[in-house]
């Protein structure tokens, strides 16, 4: 199910929060919460479910004895159930995400003809993984204690705010909200603004840059110059709208259920260099990289030839997540390449303003290319006529395109910048009529984001894929 | 203080939006559309594994909406304010559409002049499937029945270079599939449509020719297949109200001036005695006995025998020794019908999109003189519709 869809905003909100509310003891809340979230992952696709049922089941009793053995003080034993959990693990998303894209790279590449698995990518299951395996390498770790409770464990593992797009939930974060947690009315409030917010961000800047792009992108439209830097940079406030706003729904839905999660955007648009861009871009999957593959590889506390070598692993992972495909890679091993020299050579072009913000917009963008077209005959093509090799600089529909957007290409532009939430949060302060100016945004948003919705064809999150 | 307010509000728009589903629907809304309101989806394990309940479900719910049709107005003012449409350079928009096989084809919209315009988008694949269809109902037909195939272009094919030129040659396509037939006359309707200078060739709101544009079209065919042509002179235009075309909603929130089409026909009936029947899907029912070519009670582009149908056999009474002409279409053909009824004795119609039986049968059924498919060169391009002319040879 979508966030922003009429069924989900009309129908299963409401129903969930109803809910929700009957009762204050924490056993039932976990149990409708747990209820819910299996409904809404098993929507559109109900076999779904049981990959993700056994996926709960099979890390919550190989972390069961990685905690017995650590009760024995048997090291060995931990050891390996946190072995057969990153093998389980890594599995099940290579069986699922990556089978076809292995078989058909060495089928390529050994110019060889196994057949191809026909496995449809299941829905979050990048993220769920992920979320699992933070539990499990933490109670290995002893960060975190076992959690004997199974039920309590699957509401972790399903919990429907963010189990499709995130952010990455780590165990840890929300270990004690699953025993004993309270909404409080100023959580609820906070949440339901910013839910809001993040639907109408959804609807209003991603799908409608969305719409531009796809214009500009049709296959039909002649190459020009014009064309493809205005629909690369669509395309750019698009995926970070899209993204961001799944997560601003996802945080505000949490506290309105009682739980914190963590920030996973931070204006990544208003970033001085490359590796600014990636504090503050999807923070939480950043950080999984950082803690779970960068550190335990050494991180920067070695020479520098084992720290490049560690990034470009970081890296190439990083990229190989978002995709079962070459293109990924390589977004990923750009990004790579572009920290190792950022940090070798242009440590403090960070502190010209302006320029190291178009700089750092510039190889941004360039990476979005890189991330759309997963075809490479097309990317190359794409390149060409970015850099004007490719058909004239512009015409009617790139002209067209730019006038018919040209406000929303303004909003797109304020909205990555902290300024409207500065103003937003300075205007909601005022004494007196602050309240009902946030009402009425919350009002006036809502019912919009409800018309828009109307009558619309479906608009899944990008992240969706993943 | 504020918690409470905006907790209230918020708890309050939930309800809000919950009475909007459970609240009588716009059913006009959905009758504007050309459609029935999705009822509430079946429930059964079955449709629910399948994940059929769920996609039927949001339909449901994307439907039954109360208020629907006000929800779209207030959602086509925002859409209608992202920026400025200058006059001299028009708009484009992202669509997608359904010609009635069931497949959505994503496509682009040119808003110029107070035309809506479908942008073209080749594709070669299909176009050869296009081909392939087309020469696998030669072989299947006898040799000594003569096949036509014309495919028609659309209205910005021949609007200002600069629109015409954002999207793939419609004229390239055509000869495209042209060059691939074998044993089958093509038909240059194209030519026909360049060389009439006139504006009403094509509907400003609706993505189909006029039966002015038809009529170019048709002399076209009679100088191949010989005979002689009727003037349109000899039949009385008539109209029969106005409308906003199947490319209108799609693009409405768009237009800076809303400019609705006509509705016109010549009355060849006045001269000819013709008599229609119908057969159904299964290709056994008759129905439709005595259905007029004009359906007066339409006052859109469905007044060309009503709209779409599976197989048509339309006799013309008052033209007994004239050829029997089967022709396999999409919509297009229907402004294009009258004219060929008025030279012919008997016209059979096949739509491929609903028709269940044979082709070949139906050839040795009326003992067809010729075979003609005429199509809009978009059809050529969806690969579906390449398909449901290979299933019905």
């Amino acid at each position: 199910m979508v966030f922003s869809s009429l069924t989900f905003v009309c129908v299963f909100l409401p129903l969930v929060l109803l809910l929700y509310s009957l009762s204050k003891n924490v056993t039932y809340k976990n149990a409708i919460l747990t209820a819910v979230s299996l409904i809404f992952y098993a929507w559109g696709d109900p076999p779904l479910l049981l990959l993700l049922l056994t996926a709960s089941i099979v890390n919550y009793f190989l972390a069961l004895g990685i905690g017995l053995c650590h009760n024995r003080d048997n090291k060995g034993g931990a050891k390996f159930f946190v072995v057969c959990a990153i093998v389980f693990d890594i599995l099940m998303i290579g069986v699922f995400k990556y089978a076809a894209f292995a078989v058909n790279s060495v089928n390529s590449l050994f110019r060889l003809s196994f057949p191809v698995p026909e496995i449809g990518l299941p829905l979050g299951i990048s993220f769920y993984t992920f979320q699992i395996l933070t539990y499990v390498l933490d109670v290995y770790k002893k960060d975190t204690p076992v959690q004997k409770s199974y039920l309590k464990f699957l509401t972790f593992v399903s919990m429907f705010p963010q189990l499709v797009a995130g952010p990455i939930v780590r165990y840890r974060d929300v270990a004690d909200g699953l025993s004993d947690r309270h909404v409080t009315i100023n959580d609820f409030a906070d949440g339901a603004t910013q839910f809001v917010l993040g639907l109408a961000k959804k609807i209003f800047l991603a799908n409608f840059a969305g719409d531009a792009k796809d214009v500009l992108f049709a296959s039909a439209t002649a190459p020009t110059v014009g064309s493809a830097w205005l629909g690369i940079i669509f395309y750019s406030f698009q995926l970070y709208f899209d993204f961001s706003a799944y997560s601003d729904m996802a945080i505000g839905m949490g506290k309105m259920i009682g739980f914190k999660f963590p920030m996973n955007f931070n204006y990544p648009y208003v970033s001085r260099s490359v590796t600014e861009f990636w504090r503050r871009w999807h923070i939480t999957l950043s950080s999984f990289f950082r803690d779970y593959v960068y550190f335990p590889l050494g991180g920067s506390r070695c020479s520098k030839a084992r720290r490049n070598f560690n990034l470009m692993v970081t890296w190439a992972l990083t990229g190989l997540w978002h995709g079962a495909s070459w293109n990924f890679v390589l977004w990923g091993v750009y990004y790579g390449i572009l920290l190792i020299i950022e940090k070798m050579f242009f440590s403090k072009w960070s502190k010209v303003p302006v320029l190291s913000n178009i700089t750092t917009m510039f190889f941004v963008v360039i990476g979005w290319t890189l991330f759309y077209f997963t075809d490479f005959s097309q990317l190359t093509s794409f390149f060409r006529t970015m850099f004007g090799l490719n058909g004239g600089l512009y015409d009617i529909t790139t002209v067209s395109v730019l006038y018919s957007n040209i406000v929303l290409l303004a909003a797109l532009v304020i909205a990555s910048t902290p300024l409207p939430y500065k103003l937003f949060n300075k205007l909601i302060s005022i004494k007196g009529i602050g309240m009902v100016i946030e009402g009425a945004v919350v009002v006036i948003l809502f019912v919009a984001s409800i018309a828009t919705l109307t009558g619309s064809t479906s608009n899944p999150f990008l992240y969706f894929r993943f | 203080m504020r918690k409470y307010f905006i907790s209230v509000l918020f708890i309050l728009l939930l309800c809000a939006s919950a009475i909007l589903i459970l609240a009588p629907p716009d059913t006009d809304s959905i009758a504007n559309e050309n459609r029935e309101l999705k009822t509430f989806p079946e429930f059964s394990m079955e449709n629910v594994w399948s994940g059929k309940f769920s996609s039927d479900f949001e339909g449901y719910v994307d439907d039954n909406i109360a208020f629907r049709g006000k929800l779209m107005n207030i959602s086509d003012a925002i859409r209608s304010r992202l920026g400025y449409t200058d006059e001299g350079i028009g708009r484009i928009v992202v669509t997608s559409s359904d010609i009635g096989t069931g497949q959505s084809n994503e496509g682009r919209l040119v808003l110029y002049n107070n035309y809506i315009m479908e942008m073209f988008h080749k594709d070669e694949k299909s176009q050869t499937k296009y081909i392939e269809a087309l020469n696998e109902i030669r072989n299947a037909v006898p040799d000594n029945i003569r096949m036509y195939s014309m495919l028609v272009p659309t209205a910005l094919e021949f609007s200002d270079k600069a629109y015409s030129d954002a999207q793939d040659s419609q004229k390239e396509a055509i000869d495209f599939v042209y060059k691939g037939l074998k044993g089958i006359f093509p038909v240059d309707a194209y030519s026909a449509l360049l060389q009439d200078n006139s504006d009403s060739l094509y509907f400003k709101t609706d993505h189909h020719w006029t039966t002015d544009g038809a009529y170019d079209a048709y002399r076209k065919y009679i100088s191949m297949s010989g005979g002689d042509a009727v003037q349109k002179s000899d039949f009385t235009r008539k109209e029969n109200g106005n409308f906003y075309g199947s490319l209108y909603l799609k693009a409405k929130s768009q237009l800076t001036e809303q400019v609705m089409d006509t509705i016109f026909y010549y009355d060849i009936t006045e001269k000819n005695d013709v008599e229609i029947k119908m057969r159904a899907e299964d290709n056994v029912t008759e129905y439709g006995i005595g259905s007029p070519v004009f359906d007066l009670t339409k006052n859109n582009y469905l007044l060309f025998f009503g709209g779409d149908n599976p197989l048509m056999e339309i006799t013309n009474k008052s033209n007994p020794d004239g050829k029997t002409v089967l022709v396999i279409k999409d919509s297009y053909a229907n402004a294009f019908l009258p004219w060929l009824v008025a030279s012919s004795g008997k016209v059979i119609v096949i739509d491929p999109r609903s028709f269940g039986g044979s082709l070949v049968e139906e050839v040795k059924r009326y003992n067809a003189d010729e075979v003609l498919v005429l199509n809009y060169i978009f059809s050529a391009t969806f690969d579906d519709y390449c398909d449901m002319i290979k299933k019905i040879i």
